[in-house]
C-alpha cells in the first residue's frame, strides 16, 4: 500500500511542472502586457519600463520561470501589482471563506445526492424516481451563477428569509483563529455570530453543491442499481434481512466505490465554481477575487491561484485513487502483481 | 501468386464488410432507439426549434435588440414588452432571441474545435503509442487538472474578450476529453483483425485511422458531443456573465446576466428570462446526449 501511494505521488510531481509551464505561458507569454492596464493608459514610456523592470517582467522568460518557480517552494509568489501585497497573504486570507463554502458545498451535494440516488434507485421507474432524475436533471442544466441569482431574489427579495451576500453581519465579525467562521464563532462561543454565518452560507452552498448534487445522485442512482442485481442481494432478501438493512448495508455499501470517486472529482468543479458563486454573492474568497485579477491583468495572483487550485485538484484526486484502493482490494492486489 | 491474390481478396474482403456494416447500421440502430425515447426527443423538437430561432430570429423580434430607450427602462413584462425591458429600455424578449444566435454558435463552433483536435490528438496518441502517446496525454492530464471554468478564464486574459476569443478559450479547454475517448477506442480496436488486415495490405495510416478506426468511435463522440454543446453553452454564459466574455452590442445571455445583476431586487425580471434561456438550451443537449448514450449503451438504458 505504501509503495502504492508513494508512486501515485510520485506521478503528481510532472504533473504540476505542466501545470507550471501551462499557466506560465499563458499569463506570461501570450497576454497582453499589464503594464498599460495597470499603470494606466496615459502612463509614460519611462514609467512603463521602470514598473517592468520593477516586476521582473523585462528578464528573459526562462528566468521569469525560474523565479516562479523557485517563489512555489520558498512562498514567496510575487506581489500584487495593486496592493503590493504578497500574493500568497492575498490568497490566504481569502482561501478559508472558499474552503468553507466548498466544503459544506461537498456535504450538501453528498448527502443528498446519495439519498435522492438510493431512493431513485430503490423505487425505481416509479413517480419518485421520475421526479428525482429530473430534478437531477435540471441540476446539471442551470447554470450554477443564475441559480444563485434565483435564489436570491425568492429567499432574499421576496420572502426575505436569509441574506444575499457576504460572509456575515459586519459587526458579528469573530478574530481570526482558523479563517472558517462557523468554527471561529463556536470556539468563541458567540452563537449568534454562528447562525448569522450559517445563515450567510445556505443559499451559496445550495446555489454552488446544485451541481455536484446531480452528478452524484445519477452515480449513486446507476451504481445502486448494478448492486440491487447482484446475487448477494437477492441471497440476504431470501434470508428475510429486512429491507432497508439490504439497502444500507449490503447495496449501498458495495455501490459507494464509484460515488466516493466522483464525491472526490467534485472538489475540482466545486473549486471552479467557487468562481461563479462568489461573483454572484459577493462572497470574499479566492474565487471572486481572481476574476477581478484577471480583468485588472494582476497576473501574479492569478497564477498563484491557479497553481493552488490545481496543487489542492491533483491531491484530491491522488487521496480519492488511495481511498479507492483501500475500498477495492482488487487495485492494490493487481498493483502488487503487475 | 494464386495464394497472395486470394489473400489480397479477402483482406479486401474484411475490409468492405467493415466500412459496409459497422457504422451506417450503427448509427441508423441508435437513430431508431433513440425515437423511442421521449425525453430525449424532447430533447431534439426543442434543439430543432432553436435552431430555428437562432435562423429566423430577426423575422420574430418586435425590436430592434440592441435599441436603447431612456424613457422606457425596467418597464415590467407586459403586452409591448414580452419579457420586459433592461436598464436601458431594450426590449429583453427580442436581446433573448438574439442571444439564441451567439451560445448556438459558441457552443457548436467550441464544440466543433475541440472534437476535431481532440480527436486527431487522440488518434495519434493510441494509434502510435509510446512517447507520442505519453507526451499527449500527459499534457491531457495536465489540461484536465485545473478546473475547466478557470482554465478558460485564464485563456480569456492571454487571448482578450470577444466571441471568437470565447469560442478558442472554451474549444481548447474541452480537447482532452475527446482525446481521451479517441484514444481509448483505438487501443481498443487497433489489434482487431480487420485493422491488421487493412495494414497488411499496405493501407496508409491516415486511412486506417480515418476510414477504419475512427468510424466505430463516431457514436461516442456523437454523444460527448451533444454533452458538451450543453457544457460549452454554460461556459460560455458563465464567461458573458463574469464579464470576459462577449462583449457588446451582442445580445448574449450570460452577458444581460451579467450586467443586470446590480438591479436584482429593484428589477428581477431583467434576470429571469436570459437565465431561462440558458437553462433551457442546455437542458435540451442534455436530454439528447442522455438519450443517444442510452441508445449505443443498452447497459445503461433505464
Amino acid at each position: 500500500m505504501l509503495r502504492y501511494v508513494l508512486k501515485r505521488l510520485l506521478q503528481v510531481i510532472p504533473v504540476l511542472i505542466g501545470v507550471s509551464i501551462i499557466v506560465f505561458t499563458i499569463l506570461r507569454v501570450f497576454s497582453p502586457d499589464p503594464a498599460p492596464v495597470v499603470l494606466g493608459q496615459h502612463a509614460t514610456a519611462e514609467a512603463v519600463t521602470e514598473w517592468r523592470n520593477a516586476n521582473g517582467l523585462n528578464d528573459p522568460l526562462p528566468i521569469q520561470y525560474f523565479n516562479f518557480i523557485k517563489g512555489i517552494f520558498t512562498g514567496d509568489l510575487g506581489t500584487s501589482y495593486y496592493t503590493k501585497k504578497p500574493v500568497l497573504d492575498e490568497i490566504t486570507s481569502r482561501f478559508p471563506a472558499t474552503i468553507e463554502l466548498a466544503v459544506l458545498a461537498t456535504i450538501f451535494a453528498s448527502i443528498f445526492g446519495i439519498l435522492i440516488g438510493v431512493v431513485t434507485a430503490v423505487k425505481k421507474n416509479s413517480i419518485w424516481d421520475n421526479l428525482g432524475m429530473f430534478f437531477a436533471l435540471i441540476g446539471v442544466s442551470i447554470p450554477i451563477f443564475w441559480l444563485g441569482i434565483m435564489l436570491i431574489i425568492v429567499f432574499s427579495g421576496t420572502l426575505g428569509w436569509l441574506p444575499s451576500g457576504q460572509r456575515i453581519d459586519p459587526l458579528l465579525r469573530p478574530n481570526k483563529i482558523t479563517g472558517l467562521y462557523l468554527i471561529d464563532t463556536l470556539l468563541k462561543g458567540d452563537l449568534r455570530a454562528f447562525k448569522d454565518a450559517a445563515l450567510h452560507l445556505v443559499l451559496p452552498v445550495c446555489a454552488l453543491g446544485m451541481y455536484s448534487m446531480a452528478i452524484i445522485a445519477r452515480m449513486t442512482r446507476s451504481s445502486m442499481l448494478e448492486t440491487l442485481n447482484q446475487d448477494y442481494i437477492r441471497t440476504a432478501r431470501a434470508k428475510g434481512v429486512i429491507k432497508n438493512r439490504v439497502i444500507i448495508h449490503h447495496a449501498l455499501r458495495n455501490a459507494l466505490i464509484p460515488i466516493v470517486t466522483v464525491i472526490g472529482l467534485q472538489l475540482g468543479a466545486l473549486l471552479g465554481g467557487s468562481v461563479l458563486t462568489e461573483t454572484v454573492f459577493s462572497w470574499p474568497g479566492i474565487g471572486s477575487y481572481t476574476v477581478n485579477c484577471i480583468l485588472k491583468s494582476d497576473f501574479p495572483v492569478v497564477q498563484g491561484v491557479v497553481m493552488l487550485i490545481a496543487i489542492i485538484f491533483v491531491l484530491m484526486n491522488l487521496l480519492v485513487d488511495i481511498i479507492y484502493a483501500f475500498l477495492d482490494p482488487r487495485i492494490k492486489y493487481s498493483k502488487k502483481e503487475g | 501468386m494464386e495464394k497472395k491474390d486470394n489473400a489480397t481478396l479477402s483482406a479486401n474482403d474484411i475490409q468492405a464488410a467493415a466500412v459496409l456494416e459497422k457504422p451506417e447500421s450503427q448509427l441508423l440502430e441508435m437513430w431508431r432507439t433513440l425515437l423511442e425515447n421521449k425525453a430525449a426527443v424532447l430533447g431534439l423538437v426543442i434543439i430543432v426549434f432553436l435552431i430555428f430561432i437562432a435562423v429566423f430570429g430577426r423575422f420574430l423580434m418586435p425590436y430592434e435588440p440592441n435599441a436603447a430607450d431612456m424613457t422606457n427602462t425596467f418597464a415590467k413584462p407586459s403586452a409591448e414588452h414580452w419579457f420586459g425591458t433592461d436598464q436601458q429600455g431594450r426590449d429583453i424578449f427580442s436581446r433573448v432571441i438574439d442571444g439564441t444566435k451567439i451560445s448556438l454558435r459558441v457552443g457548436l463552433s467550441a464544440v466543433a474545435i475541440a472534437l476535431s483536435v481532440g480527436t486527431v490528438l487522440g488518434a495519434l496518441a493510441g494509434y502510435y503509442g509510446g512517447k507520442i502517446d505519453t507526451i499527449i496525454m500527459r499534457i491531457m492530464d495536465i489540461m484536465l487538472s485545473i478546473p475547466s471554468i478557470l482554465l478558460a478564464i485564464t485563456f480569456m486574459a492571454a487571448l482578450g474578450k470577444g466571441i471568437d476569443k470565447a469560442i478558442i478559450a472554451i474549444g481548447l479547454v474541452s480537447i482532452p476529453e475527446y482525446a481521451r475517448i479517441v484514444r481509448g477506442s483505438i487501443l481498443s480496436i487497433k489489434e482487431n483483425d480487420y485493422v491488421q488486415a487493412a495494414k497488411v495490405i499496405g493501407n496508409k495510416d491516415s486511412v486506417i485511422i480515418f476510414k477504419h478506426i475512427l468510424p466505430n468511435v463516431l457514436s461516442s463522440l456523437i454523444v460527448r458531443a451533444t454533452l458538451g454543446i450543453s457544457m460549452a453553452v454554460l461556459d460560455t454564459a458563465a464567461l458573458g456573465f463574469l464579464g470576459l466574455g462577449v462583449q457588446p452590442p451582442y445580445a448574449e445571455w450570460g452577458d444581460m446576466l451579467g450586467r443586470s445583476r446590480g438591479f436584482i431586487f429593484s428589477a428581477p425580471h431583467t434576470l429571469i428570462f436570459p437565465g431561462l434561456a440558458i437553462t433551457i438550451t442546455v437542458l435540451a443537449f442534455n436530454l439528447l446526449g442522455d438519450g443517444l448514450r442510452d441508445a449505443i449503451d443498452p447497459k445503461s438504458r433505464k
